[in-house]
């Protein structure tokens, strides 16, 4: 080679940089349809689908109707009503239709790129004037769609569940459109796999470790290193009775026991008569050396899961805007049962911390026959006395209340969309021609 | 017909022209210099024994695969800067064209079609002649996977010509079509050519590309063989000569002094002759003498004796 030919080489590979990523990243509608439709038509014709739905529609079918006896008994032992088994039995199906999608997903796409190649299918269609990215893209969408196919298969359940009342329509719109973009992000990340695999099986593998970890590891990796967040002796402000008036108290109390053998006291309206009046005058801010937990350091590693994503950005039922006290997430997650509050409240109280100051004081005033409840609207605890008065007493610490303001999942399904949008970009570029290079063993065509 | 050997730049417009162009796969060195041209309005044969890079030349001719060094160009795209258009311009058939199991031969080239740029209608009308072309209509409907080799081989070759590419790249197009097939195909490619497109076959199945090649390009060892080395070669050829009566042919032949060998349990005779002047002289000669010669032909094509002139190894 002359060197005025290597000058000539270095000049053109420039403009061939330049106009190969546009012809790389272009994107028509027209061209999009042609590799659906044409993804579509593959897919569909064949009968292992079908049989493949049938069987997805019977295991829900089996799954829903298990749910449904078992929360249908639950509440005629516990005397809930209906409207609190409606939102346990939808969250319960909810959960299981996202589990079975997420293992379903990587079928449609995981053996797609390099199938297509082994079948010598796939550089025909390269060679077209179609773009890589219509070709990804439309491949993305073809399985997409096939999955959204057997979500919606599941909706006949999730109507039935609706039918024990509490649901609303928009529950259901929100939780499938949040489980939809999850299954895009799995079909995403099996279709990169499938690019930068040769072999089906390696790539279908990895798919199932991703969405293994997804589910999975991001519980047990928080959930292991709250050991490395706990720590001793740390101080925390209590107010309530000083050591030795608490241990003055007991004492008291002991000798009541002692004294008193009738062990048969009734303490439905308070404390039963006798019983030593608790020295709530001598309520002081005093410190306790404890272990703390810093669930707040580690929770945000739980956020990718899609089952927190889902749980968290499912509306609570609308009988919860009646009622007051399910203002607190924890509380209403606790009376209801239902599954998806009951991880929203776990994730977001996890995220608040440790609590540093507490007020022990209020609940001794229930041995006063005092009725104490959270205002949870507010700040304060109101007590409430036995003749319905209020004393004024305002608790010096704020109440910790779960609520469903600042919402967690957009953090959780921004990692996953983006977790998608890589796994895109890597088919892309791994499909990119004229290849430059090859990984040893890829045939072109 | 008859060729007159790859003689780069003398035909007006290049429909393929290749310079210098290498490629590797890790140590593995596939394409190690090649330059040649293809002139359009004719069809070229790229001739060259297995492994000897002719794959992996039509891969970068039609747009997928980047040279590590030189140019090629197809109707006067140069591959990499303007990769898409270059595409556009060359229907590209694989030797192994595979097929979606569950779509109709229809579908396919509509698919094709549509992926080319035309309208859904458009990409009817022409799957329905390119299927009528390659006489595959009975099967329209049918699902590709229920084809034989030969009508995949059809079907392929419909498909590399859905959207009337300038540029043809076949390889070996004629694998597992019947003699019928393999005559129809002839056929087509030398129409094409009539047209004016610039049709490159890669076979090393030698016969079928006899009777329709203009130009040969000679791979081996990934890199084009200069025609002049084979075609001096060449000229001496094998001729089979067979007579109605053997015996006088054999006593012919011995008068004459000319040299020949016979083949086993049959009445035919080999001689070898240096171009065709000779031939026609001894044409001349038994006839005068009275033999009853009835067949003289060459025992090889030019092909393939130029084939084996290379003399090369197989890889």
């Amino acid at each position: 080679m002359s060197s005025i030919t290597d000058t000539d080489m270095t000049a053109s590979t420039d403009t061939r940089a330049r106009s190969t990523t546009m012809n790389t990243w272009g994107l028509s509608w027209r061209g999009l349809r042609t590799v659906v439709d044409l993804e579509l038509r593959q897919r569909m014709r064949s009968k292992r689908w079908l049989v493949a739905l049938a069987v997805w529609f019977s295991v829900i079918g089996a799954m829903t109707t298990l749910v449904l006896v078992a929360t249908a008994s639950m509440s005629r032992y516990s005397g809930d009503t209906e409207a609190t088994a409606g939102p346990m039995a939808f969250g319960l199906i909810t959960l299981f239709v996202l589990g079975a999608g997420l293992v379903i997903a990587p079928a449609f796409t995981a053996t797609s790129i390099n199938g297509d190649r082994n079948q010598g299918t796939l550089a025909t269609l390269q060679a077209t004037p179609l773009s890589t990215v219509e070709i990804v893209a439309g491949k993305l969408v073809a399985a997409w769609a096939v999955a959204a196919v057997f979500l919606v298969a599941a909706l006949p359940f999730i109507v039935w569940s609706m039918l024990l009342g509490g649901i609303s329509v928009v529950q259901v719109l929100i939780c499938f459109a949040v489980m939809f973009a999850l299954i895009a992000v799995v079909c995403a990340v099996g279709l990169g796999f499938s690019a930068m695999f040769d072999r089906s099986a390696s790539s279908t593998v990895m798919t199932y470790v991703v969405v293994a970890s997804l589910s999975v590891l991001t519980l047990i990796v928080p959930a292991l290193a709250t050991v490395l967040v706990t720590v001793d002796n740390t101080t925390v402000r209590v107010y309530g009775l000083p050591p030795e008036a608490e241990w003055e108290y007991q004492q008291a109390i002991d000798d009541w026991y002692m004294a008193d053998q009738d062990l048969d006291h009734s303490w439905e309206n308070g404390a039963p008569a006798g019983f030593p009046a608790p020295p709530v005058q001598k309520c002081s801010w005093h410190e306790v050396t404890t272990q703390v937990t810093h669930t707040d350091r580690v929770w945000w590693m739980v956020l990718p899961n899609p089952f927190v994503v889902v749980s968290d950005a499912a509306p609570l039922p609308s009988s919860t805007k009646a009622d007051p006290y399910y203002v607190d997430l924890g509380h209403y997650a606790a009376v209801s049962g239902d599954p998806l509050a009951g991880i929203r409240a776990t994730v977001r109280e996890a995220a608040i911390g440790p609590e540093t100051e507490r007020d022990d004081c209020i609940w001794l005033y229930t041995y006063l026959g005092y009725n104490v409840s959270q205002e949870y609207s507010g700040t304060t605890i109101t007590l409430t006395a036995p003749d319905g008065s209020r004393p004024d007493y305002v608790s010096p610490v704020e109440p910790r209340v779960v609520t469903t303001g600042t919402p967690v999942w957009p953090w959780g399904l921004g990692a996953n969309l983006l977790l998608g949008a890589f796994f895109f970009w890597v088919a892309v570029h791994r499909l990119k021609i004229p290849y430059k290079r090859l990984r040893k063993g890829t045939r072109v065509a | 017909m008859a060729g007159s050997g790859a003689q780069p730049g003398v035909d007006a417009q290049p429909g393929i022209s290749v310079r210098g162009v290498r490629r590797c796969f890790g140590s593995v060195r596939a394409v190690d210099g090649m330059t040649f041209t293809a002139p359009a309005g004719a069809v070229t044969a790229l001739v060259g024994p297995n492994g000897s890079g002719k794959t992996t030349l039509l891969l970068m001719l039609a747009g997928l695969l980047q040279p590590d060094e030189g140019e090629v160009t197809v109707a006067d795209l140069d591959v990499l800067r303007d990769n898409e258009r270059a595409r556009t311009a060359v229907g590209w058939m694989p030797d192994v064209f595979g097929t979606w199991d569950s779509l109709t031969c229809t579908e396919i080239l509509t698919t094709f079609a549509r992926a080319y740029g035309m309208s859904a209608s458009a990409a009817r009308a022409r799957a329905r002649d390119l299927l009528d072309q390659m006489h595959l209509t009975e099967l329209a409907g049918r699902p590709a996977r229920v084809l034989s080799r030969g009508q995949r081989q059809r079907l392929g070759l419909a498909r590399a010509l859905v959207h009337d590419p300038q540029v043809l790249l076949l390889d070996e197009p004629a694998s597992g079509m019947d003699p019928r097939s393999r005559i129809e195909l002839r056929d087509t490619l030398r129409s094409l050519a009539e047209k004016g497109k610039t049709i490159l076959v890669s076979s090393h199945i030698l016969s079928e590309l006899e009777e329709v090649y203009n130009h040969a390009v000679f791979v081996s060892r990934g890199r084009t063989v200069d025609a002049e080395i084979v075609q001096p070669v060449a000229a001496e050829r094998g001729w089979r000569l067979e007579a109605t009566d053997p015996v006088a042919l054999r006593v012919f032949l011995d008068r004459a002094d000319i040299p020949y060998t016979q083949t086993s349990g049959s009445s035919e005779v080999i001689v070898q002759l240096s171009g065709w002047d000779s031939a026609v002289q001894l044409v001349k000669a038994a006839v005068t003498a009275d033999v009853p010669l009835h067949t003289i032909a060459p025992v090889a094509g030019r092909l393939e004796e130029a084939y084996l002139a290379l003399n090369e190894e197989r890889v």
